[in-house]
């Protein structure tokens, strides 16, 4: 009977959260209740221990720090200057202005590392001149949604930063081997938006020629000026950690400093807008790290209770493949998606599931980089989908909750495929780590 | 019946006190980003630079890293920000994800005030043996950071307190009404 106590504990912990009572605070409350009957109130001195283990994980700096770089860089009215210049290239394409979303939305995903301010910012941007020229509505909701929850799937990503320490895997490997999925993903994003534009025009028309349109010399004057900065920012960063001249927090930090070096050269520094900036990112990240923190007291408690061996050995009784296992759990992963954030999905399934998958034989790090890119589809699925909630708020009415739910079906399914493809193809997530390491 | 209104002003008093002392540890705590950006560039640009990486980037960095967000735990509940999961909830009349945030906060409270008596006993211990860290060369002293821990839960205890008075308080308005 006390065996099967540990797996109480998920039930009570999602009832408690579905009431609406604070994530964080839920898992606490279940962590304790079940703490203290399974091991007395001698489990508080466990606590304490994860506290100061948590509290003192340097590597987890790198959550503020690249939450601070995006917050930064969004009120740097940087996305107007690379909307432009990005722009320019596209225009004439079929689906040129959602092409240059998306490629915008890259751009700002590989300097940031969650999502939310980014998407605000760039649907603010493009909605309006998207509808103008005539756009589908679902096609403007899908390319923002998608495009603008991208900042977790291609490195820097706070996702990773907190997934890596639950799966006991470094978070540089988690971030080479994301790297190319993330970019798979990304560009099934541009192919089937150019290919729909291509077939049925309605959806997003070319842009015709005009007199007025920049000669060549001017396109490449406006694209040194709007676009050099911020991707030397942008690959500085990232280069400094797959190069591996420095951790992710290092490069967090100098990623942090250049946004602000950044913002005045653009001359849209101002003392209030670094406040704002870090009272944003104190919010952000207190609200991470409290999550994080209950999480680990939870997970602590379904350990010690012999949650894992119980759940291994029950898997062991159900005879799956490795494989069926997988599909299993990638399963359940989608389907909390529909109900559950990011980070609720991470804490309660990253340390149950990462050993599973360890013992089913399969490369820790790869089965992490399946995990992150089902998380993107839990961004898009009703009724908890963090994407559509940071549309409604910018959108203009002709975009209603009907276009927005249409349109992410099928950026959901390129993300699955992206899954396949994954899965298919594991030399995506390994080589990089593996180039990497010849480095060192 | 002039005693429930007194009553009623001296709980808004508490709130208020607690919440400005929340805020002002929050913002505080805000700030400590920005040693820790100088901090961790400068070991950056030591190690590089001037061949001589610092013995102390290390541990002041994660103690940085700890205490903002520590610090910022009851600001950010303060301003609501801890995520939950409203796409049940949001049916509920308000006057129901009231209840269920009173009977949360019920066992919330005594929880965080056990954490945070034992945390003022794992500082006062820090204090008296003179443990150090043992995370590096640097070997910092640890009951400082111990101090953060207690802080920021016993901040939390009262933020606590004072989102339940709200709660009383709405109730209250929303009964006499």
């Amino acid at each position: 009977m006390i065996d099967s106590l540990p797996f109480f504990m998920l039930p009570v912990a999602f009832l408690l959260m579905f009431m609406g009572f604070p994530v964080a605070f839920c898992m606490m409350i279940t962590a304790v209740v079940f703490g203290l009957m399974v091991f007395g109130d001698r489990v508080v001195f466990q606590f304490i221990e994860k506290i100061d283990d948590l509290s003192s994980n340097f590597v987890l700096a790198a959550v503020p720090l690249f939450v601070f770089m995006g917050s930064m860089l969004e009120r740097s009215g940087i996305a107007e200057r690379l909307f432009e210049a990005i722009h320019i290239w596209t225009r004439r394409l079929p689906g040129g202005l959602a092409l240059a979303t998306v490629i915008m939305c890259i751009l700002f995903a590989a300097s940031s590392g969650v999502i939310g301010a980014t998407e605000s910012v760039v649907g603010l941007l493009t909605i309006p001149v998207m509808l103008r020229y005539g756009y589908d509505r679902g096609m403007i909701a899908g390319t923002i949604c998608a495009g603008g929850s991208l900042g977790t799937i291609i490195p820097p990503s706070v996702v990773a930063v907190v997934l890596g320490p639950l799966a006991d895997l470094s978070v540089g490997d988690i971030l080479y081997g994301m790297a190319f999925p993330g970019l798979v993903m990304a560009g099934l994003y541009l192919v089937y938006i150019f290919f729909r534009c291509l077939v049925s025009p309605e959806f997003g028309p070319a842009i015709p020629p005009s007199p007025n349109d920049p000669g060549f010399a001017d396109k490449l004057l406006i694209t040194a000026r709007n676009l050099l900065p911020p991707v030397v920012l942008i690959f500085s960063v990232l280069g400094s950690i797959l190069l591996g001249w420095a951790s992710p927090t290092e490069a967090a930090a100098i990623g942090a400093l250049a946004s602000v070096a950044l913002t005045m050269l653009y001359r849209t520094f101002s003392v209030s807008a670094l406040f704002e900036a870090l009272i944003k990112t104190l919010k952000v990240t207190s609200m991470i790290m409290t999550v994080l923190l209950a999480g680990t007291l939870f997970t602590g408690v379904f350990i010690g209770a012999g949650g894992i061996n119980a759940a291994s050995q029950l898997i062991g009784h159900l005879q799956l493949t490795p494989w069926t296992l997988l599909a299993l759990m990638m399963a359940i992963v989608f389907l909390a998606g529909f109900f559950l954030d990011w980070i609720s999905i991470v804490l309660i399934f990253v340390p149950l599931f990462t050993p599973l998958a360890k013992l089913a034989g399969f490369d820790p790090v790869w089965f992490c980089v399946l995990f992150l890119i089902m998380i993107q589809t839990s961004y898009l699925t009703p009724p908890m989908a963090p994407a559509i909630f940071y549309l409604r708020a910018v959108a203009p009415p002709e975009i209603t909750i009907q276009h927005m739910y249409r349109g992410v079906v099928p950026f959901i399914v390129l993300q699955l495929l992206t899954l396949v493809i994954t899965m298919a193809f594991p030399v995506l997530v390994t080589w990089l780590p593996s180039q990497m390491l010849q480095f060192r | 019946m002039g005693q429930p209104r007194e009553e009623l002003l001296r709980s808004g008093l508490l709130v208020r006190g607690i919440e400005q002392l929340s805020q002002a540890v929050g913002i505080a705590g805000a700030m400590l980003l920005v040693p820790l950006v100088l901090v961790t560039c400068y070991e950056v640009v030591a190690r590089y630079a001037f061949g001589a990486p610092t013995i102390w980037a290390y541990e002041i960095g994660y103690m940085l890293t700890g205490a903002h967000f520590l610090l910022g735990m009851a600001f950010t509940l303060r301003a609501g920000e801890h995520i939950r999961i409203d796409v049940f909830s949001g049916r509920f009349s308000s006057k129901t994800r009231a209840c269920i945030d009173l009977l949360g906060y019920a066992v919330v409270l005594p929880l965080t005030i056990w954490v945070a008596l034992h945390l003022l006993r794992y500082f006062t211990n820090g204090l008296s043996s003179g443990e150090r860290s043992g995370a590096s060369a640097f070997n910092m002293q640890v009951w400082p950071f111990r101090l953060i821990f207690f802080t920021a839960f016993a901040l939390l205890a009262l933020q606590v307190i004072a989102e339940v008075l709200k709660l009383l308080g709405c109730l209250r308005a929303a009964h006499t009404r």
